[in-house]
């Protein structure tokens, strides 16, 4: 049975970089890294493929710590910038400075 | 009554036989192991076996690594491996080249488990 569950697509995954300001690093074809800063703090990243299917980003919740549903309001616009760093401080995933 | 309790019976042989698949590396149909043997032709060192799951997507395949919570796709089981294997090595160079002060929990756990299977020729 194939996994079922929304649909994630490059443009999404384009999306999701510019909101979070990903700062994107070339990578060995077919990817391009797309890597998620706080501050100066490295939190998350996640590879863009580049192909000419426009499909293929299941893995997108699971490298920025969101169910599948949360990854599609932060592609979509309900989920803010500022909501995605409250989920992940509370994943304590935000190494806080003391 | 008397359904209700062999219908729960039928389930929990159900849980029962989709939990010693997946601790076969069966899982759901579609789904299967595949290990890493080498990164050939890229200078790289595998330093013990990295093990990928494959699985049937809505188009195409995923592949995952889960120890390092790394996972891309392809649009066959072979381009979703390869492309795994690719992205891994992307990842392992990226996090590599930044400064460890620099790196939060989540990318210094996946650092070090990449340096625990990988290591640069």
């Amino acid at each position: 049975m194939p996994r079922r569950g929304p649909l994630f697509t490059t443009a999404d995954a384009e999306r999701i970089a510019d909101k979070l300001e990903a700062v994107i690093e070339q990578g060995r074809r077919p990817h391009a890294l797309a890597i998620v800063y706080h501050g100066e703090q490295r939190i998350a990243h996640f590879g863009i493929r580049r192909g000419s299917r426009d499909h293929g980003y299941g893995h997108l919740p699971s490298a920025l710590h969101l169910s599948p549903h949360h990854t599609r309001r932060l592609a979509d616009c309900p989920m803010s910038y500022d909501e995605w760093i409250s989920v992940m401080r509370e994943k304590r995933l935000i190494a806080e400075e003391n | 009554m008397a359904k209700e309790i062999t219908d729960l019976k039928r389930l929990e042989d159900r849980i029962v036989d989709l939990s010693a698949r997946i601790e076969r590396g069966i899982g759901a149909k579609g789904a299967k192991i595949v290990p890493v043997q080498t990164f050939a032709p890229e200078p790289y060192t595998l330093l013990k076996p990295m093990s990928v799951l494959l699985e049937d997507s809505e188009d195409g395949y995923l592949a995952s690594f889960f120890d390092a919570n790394i996972g891309t796709s392809g649009e066959t089981e072979q381009e979703a491996f390869e492309n795994l294997k690719s992205l891994v090595l992307d990842l392992f160079d990226s996090l590599s080249r930044e400064a460890p002060e620099r790196l939060g929990p989540e990318p210094a756990r996946q650092l070090a488990v990449l340096r625990s299977f990988i290591r640069a020729a």
